[in-house]
């Protein structure tokens, strides 16, 4: 049985290594590849974003009671990230390498901050608050990733 | 149950960018003592000269940007939020600021009243820290790995402090002066107990992710601070003079454990870099490294010391590990540190604002913050200033002045890169205020 927390967790590995290797490409200027890469990291982390903000936060916020409160801010950080992912999108589009290795570092450290007080704080509550429904939040944000 | 979760972003950005802008001002006074009061400091560890230099970079660089740095981290690793954080802030550095420039000034002009005062306003800043430090994360809630380890080096800085204060009071003739037992506990305290276990803490989350490597073997995310502690607290009663010569050579094995501690952590971090996924080249990975190598040296130079007796190697293991380990690490995680929080402040600014993308007004991404060329400049120069350092303990006549100098100029840099930052985010900020719609 796979909680909250290891499925989520392990999303977030995926998305660093495809970032990662993104910048690298980009290093290279391997724009072609760069390019695809960057696109399945955009749907990754968009896909990633709609389990939390469809299924997760209102899970939690239902069972907690605590509407303006985590998860309040969780919503206002992936705004934040999705603005820098468009900018990521212009610079590749503009193959501007200083702009877009910019723009990588900060979202890099953008995401990372964000994926600390998930992992540390609100997937460890998720687990707990849902409890036995847990499996199920999982198995509904597998089925949103599919869609 | 969870009344007390906020993971609200940050405190306001003066809190920490205080700190960090005074810092690199001590590192500067360091670097002139050292110019001006020559090569006889660096005689022994007693010489008023050595004592005002190590504690202006312990206490007024490292402590301070550390200090600065844990009021920031608290959202994020506790998701706790320290009430009136301005106020707060302004108490401790407040206190902070005049206290250590005072101990400083009484180490080179001893005069009681000095001591005393010196005294009172670093316990003042440090005990208001450290209470509403432990009391935030004994609230928290939060899984965070590094929380255990801030705990343990939030603790072994306050054990610092009591000893400091006994030393302090023992240099104002108030209390007898317990050197070298109590010196020496209180630098293991200092350096080990808080220092090294907080790079230690902050290293389990920061280095896999900025670096994007594995996580860290679960001894050292869990067991390893706590065994720092733990062999620190059994050399405690092992301090007091007069001991027997079992006692002593029980002392010296704890030391060997704790330097095979310090050991395996540089190398388990130098492990994980090596096989980080993310390959860009990026100045924050080379302090990193060399942060580790110059762990690795403090080592071997300690078991050296251990073995010969000779107290120039015990001298070089603490300026190795403060001029290279310390210092590598602490300037990388501050230049990350200041450039991701200006973008993250103004970016939050611009969009309460509701100016995003409007009249061409850009928030300048990290490196246009403080950019790599800033980062490398700084390598550079931390590397060459630590070297002429270490030629400085050997060659004392020959390589003083430049090794002062050039940590002048290292400090100097450093001072300049965070003001500017910091300069450039108030001014971005104002125009920001300026451009918002009443």
């Amino acid at each position: 049985m796979t909680g909250i927390s290891e499925f989520m967790t392990q999303y977030h590995r995926e998305c660093d290594e495809m970032l990662a290797n993104a910048e690298e490409l980009v290093s290279k200027s391997d724009w072609a590849k760069a390019n695809e890469l960057t696109m399945t990291f955009n749907e990754a982390m968009e896909r990633h974003f709609g389990m939390e903000e469809e299924v997760l936060f209102p899970a939690f916020e239902q069972r907690s009671g605590m509407v303006d409160g985590p998860t309040q801010v969780m919503r206002e950080e992936h705004e934040q990230m999705r603005r820098l992912l468009t900018q990521l999108q212009w610079a590749l589009e503009q193959q501007q390498q200083e702009d877009y290795l910019d723009t990588t570092e900060t979202l890099l450290i953008m995401i990372q901050q964000h994926n600390m007080k998930e992992e540390g704080m609100l997937y460890p509550m998720s687990d707990e608050q849902l409890g036995a429904d847990a499996e199920n939040i999982v198995e509904q944000m597998q089925e949103y990733e599919t869609q | 149950m969870y009344g007390q979760l906020s993971l609200r972003q940050a405190p306001p950005f003066s809190v920490p960018a205080r700190f960090f802008l005074t810092a690199p001002v001590f590192g500067a006074v360091a670097a002139l003592i050292l110019l001006f009061t020559g090569e006889d400091l660096l005689l022994s560890r007693w010489t008023p000269g050595m004592l005002a230099i190590t504690h202006c970079l312990v206490l007024g660089f490292f402590s301070s940007i550390m200090i600065g740095a844990i009021q920031q981290l608290l959202p994020v690793v506790a998701g706790i939020v320290i009430q009136r954080p301005r106020l707060v802030a302004t108490l401790i550095h407040g206190l902070w600021l005049p206290g250590v420039a005072l101990l400083v000034y009484a180490f080179m002009r001893p005069a009681s009243m000095l001591f005393v005062l010196a005294a009172l306003l670093i316990s003042a800043a440090i005990l208001t820290f450290v209470s509403i430090i432990l009391y935030s994360l004994h609230k928290s809630e939060s899984r965070n790995e590094s929380v255990p380890g801030i705990k343990l080096a939030v603790v072994s800085l306050f054990v610092t402090l009591i000893m400091g204060i006994m030393l302090a009071l023992g240099y104002a003739n108030i209390l007898p002066l317990w050197r070298p037992s109590l010196s020496n506990l209180h630098l293991s305290w200092g350096l080990i107990g808080w220092i090294a276990v907080l790079i230690i803490s902050v290293a389990v989350q920061v280095v896999p992710m900025f670096q994007i490597t594995r996580s860290y073997p679960l001894w050292v995310r869990q067991y390893l601070s706590p065994a720092l502690l733990a062999l620190l607290l059994l050399k405690t009663p092992l301090a007091w003079p007069g001991l027997g010569v079992l006692w002593t050579n029980i002392d010296l094995v704890l030391d060997v454990f704790i330097a095979a501690a310090l050991s395996s952590f540089a190398v388990a971090t130098l492990m994980l870099q090596k096989q980080a996924r993310r390959k860009v080249r990026d100045s924050h990975k080379d302090f990193w490294r060399l942060g580790m190598i110059n762990l690795l040296a403090v080592s071997v130079l300690w078991m050296i010391s251990v073995v010969s007796n000779n107290p120039l190697f015990g001298i070089m293991t603490v300026a190795v590990f403060l001029s290279g380990f310390v210092m590598a690490v602490v300037t990388g995680m501050l230049l990350k540190i200041v450039s991701f929080l200006i973008w993250l402040h103004l970016s939050a600014a611009s969009d309460a604002a509701g100016i995003v993308g409007k009249q061409g007004f850009r928030v300048p991404k990290m490196k246009a913050v403080i950019s790599s060329k800033a980062g490398d400049s700084l390598l550079i120069l931390l590397l060459i200033a630590e070297l002429c350092l270490v030629c400085a303990l050997v060659f004392p006549d020959y390589f003083t002045t430049l090794a002062a100098l050039l940590w002048f100029c290292q400090f100097s840099l450093l001072a300049y890169i965070i003001g500017n930052a910091i300069y450039r985010y108030y001014r971005l900020a104002n125009k920001i205020a300026a451009l918002t719609p009443a």
